[in-house]
């Protein structure tokens, strides 16, 4: 009893201190993005503070090109999602119900691609970009982040298909309705907890990606939001505020994102059967 | 009348490790309007594989199939007209009760209101009409297996498809979902083809079965032929619970007067045995448990021991030992005074018993009823 008690509390406690690990950045930057410039760096630094401004962040909107970096941002993401998502669905629904030469060979040359740290990909996408001219577009970009990001998602969609029982897909025919349209109207329903991890694993993917925007993006017009915010470390000076204050939006989405689907997530392991 | 459902030599065929197997090996048979038609096997005998051939979910490798002699081999499932049942259920999860069974209307094109009232109709059919808003996960096994039924008769198709629509439910509903299935054949003018390895449902359900052995159809008869004149020993204690005795027995006795000898029992035979036996020096008897009685010792056969007894409740299954050892079941009323370890006086009820060929296992005579020609 007392034992169990006892152990109860240690797991409590590891607990405690990886949240505070992982949580003090978090508050820290929340913080420190609200604390006005004067007296970011007056002590005492004290862990609590009570004086809030949103000077920070005003300042980011109006004398940065934070949004344009935003909205670069936005749409190689959202362009990351929409072609992983058509894609990967389309592969992964061929993989799990078709016999075809060289599938092995395939399913493991998905998992290769994971081998690569992306600045090895980067610097040859970026002599075959500047050759193609597709170097500082938004379809760049995107095909570089669906190229890190596909193959995982295929792998995720083949495992979801293969889990939808075959005899779904059948009562569909046996019903009436051709391949496709039991595709979309009952598999897809089934495999859709699948299809929103693919779409939030290439989201988060495209959103932090640095390595593949710094070097294919060469103009700040067209920058995204982690290499927009390294330019605010400048030779002279780190504008610690305007760099938390950023990092604290950019950080926005992906909580909600997680937030809103874990529902989908969860719900999902259940569903199909 | 036309045929419903013809197999015309249907063969299919898969290559494993280089090997060609016939998972069904030229099956050819008559399906009538109407018919509760059922294969019954061990799995791996292909049942389920002609029943998805019929579907038009496997593809045939060759011969035809004919729906109303129109040749259907090469017709898409979805054109086939035909309602489906699966083993596992697979009703769309997401999907209400109400958008199950309505399912192959809306992709048909009918409007909603008509719709509505065939789903309607079903789910009283099947007695579910108060679930018709919940969600598959919210019901019973036995109501899910409802709402399948009803999504696969809903558009009313000539042919209705069952693959062992009972394996998932347990026994009691089983029972339970057997006469449902049956009082609704009885009520929807659909020909059944009904697919189950259990030979009880096979038995009770059909007009006439398959029973299907490695991709043949080793005999094809009502339930009552396949009981009483199986036309192989394979068939006779595949048909029965508990499984029909089988015995080496050796042929002796004068011309006309056959006896059969062995494993310590002794049978003697009559003159319409004697043509069936003739040639033949040993051949295996069949001797199903309820035909072997108790009797005085002036009527019996052979003698045995009594070793174990299961009440069933109305009557007993007694396993009994000869006097060289082997096993007999018998399966009737037993006085209650009987203990085990007694000594019974056993007879064969000359009404009732099959001969096989010892090689083959191709039934030569069968007591009851005479065997008709193949």
């Amino acid at each position: 009893m007392t034992r169990e008690f006892a152990w109860r509390w240690m797991r409590f406690l590891w607990l405690a201190v990886g949240m505070l690990f992982v949580c003090f950045p978090l508050y820290w930057m929340a913080v420190t993005a609200l604390t006005p410039r004067t007296e970011l760096f007056r002590p005492p630094y004290d862990v609590i503070r009570f004086s809030y401004s949103l000077e920070n962040i005003r300042e980011l909107l109006s004398a940065t090109q934070f949004l344009t970096f935003m909205g670069n941002s936005l749409i190689v993401a959202l362009g990351t999602v929409v072609i992983n998502v058509m894609a990967s669905t389309l592969a992964g629904y061929a993989l799990s119900r078709f016999e075809f030469r060289g599938k092995k060979t395939f399913v493991a040359a998905t998992l290769w691609t994971y081998m690569f740290p992306p600045i090895l990909l980067a610097i040859p996408l970026y002599l075959v970009f500047s050759y193609i001219g597709l170097r500082n577009s938004y379809g760049g970009l995107i095909l570089a982040h669906v190229s890190i990001s596909l193959p995982l998602n295929v792998w995720i969609m083949w495992q979801y298909f293969q889990v939808v029982p075959r005899s779904l897909e059948e009562a569909a025919w046996t019903s009436g309705a051709s391949r496709l349209r039991a595709l979309i109207e009952v598999l897809l329903p089934s495999a859709l907890p699948g299809i929103i991890s693919a779409a939030i694993f290439s989201f988060a993917l495209s959103w932090n990606d640095f390595a593949f925007a710094f070097i294919l993006q060469t103009d700040i017009a067209m920058f995204t939001l982690p290499v927009g915010l390294a330019t605010f470390v400048e030779q002279s000076a780190i504008h610690w505020g305007l760099i938390m204050a950023s990092s604290l939006i950019v950080s926005l989405p992906t909580f909600a994102l997680v937030f809103f689907l874990q529902r989908y997530l969860m719900h999902g392991f259940s569903i199909g059967k | 009348m036309s045929v419903a459902l013809k197999l015309d030599n249907v063969t299919k065929t898969f290559t494993q490790n280089g090997k060609t197997i016939a998972a069904v090996d030229d099956l050819s048979l008559d399906i009538q309007p109407g018919e509760f038609f059922t294969f019954v096997g061990a799995s791996g005998c292909g049942k389920t594989t002609t029943l998805r051939m019929i579907a038009g979910l496997e593809t045939v490798s060759s011969g035809k199939i004919l729906f109303d002699d129109q040749d259907v081999t090469n017709v898409t499932t979805q054109k086939r007209g035909i309602g489906m049942v699966f083993q596992d259920i697979a009703l769309f999860p997401f999907m209400s009760i109400r958008d199950n069974i309505g399912y192959p209307l809306k992709v048909a094109g009918m409007p909603k209101s008509q719709i509505a009232q065939k789903v309607e109709a079903a789910a009283d059919l099947l007695s579910i009409t108060d679930k018709l808003s919940m969600r598959p996960t919210q019901l019973s096994g036995g109501q899910q297996q409802r709402v399948a039924i009803g999504r696969a008769i809903v558009k009313e198709p000539k042919i209705l498809l069952l693959d062992e629509p009972l394996s998932a439910l347990d026994a009691r509903l089983r029972t339970e979902m057997r006469t449902e299935i049956l009082r609704l054949h009885r009520r929807i003018n659909a020909t059944i083809v009904y697919v189950t390895h259990d030979q009880v449902e096979a038995m009770t359900m059909s007009s006439r079965v398959a029973i299907m052995e490695a991709g043949r159809a080793a005999q094809v008869d009502t339930p009552r032929q396949v009981f009483r004149a199986p036309r192989y020993e394979s068939v006779a204690t595949f048909i029965g619970t508990p499984a029909m005795n089988v015995w080496d027995m050796q042929v002796t006795g004068k011309a006309g007067q056959p006896v059969l000898q062995g494993g310590g029992m002794t049978v003697a035979l009559t003159r319409e045995d004697a043509a069936a036996l003739d040639g033949f020096r040993w051949v295996r008897m069949g001797v199903r448990p309820a035909a072997l009685k108790i009797v005085p010792q002036d009527e019996a056969d052979f003698s045995a021991v009594l070793h174990l007894r299961e009440p069933l409740g109305f009557e007993d299954e007694c396993h009994l030992e000869t006097a060289d050892g082997t096993d007999i079941k018998l399966v009737g009323r037993v006085p209650d005074t009987l203990v085990e370890g007694a000594s019974l006086h056993i007879a064969v009820d000359r009404a009732d018993y099959c001969i096989f060929h010892p090689d083959t296992g191709k039934a030569l005579r069968h007591g009851l009823a005479p065997l008709t020609a193949a």
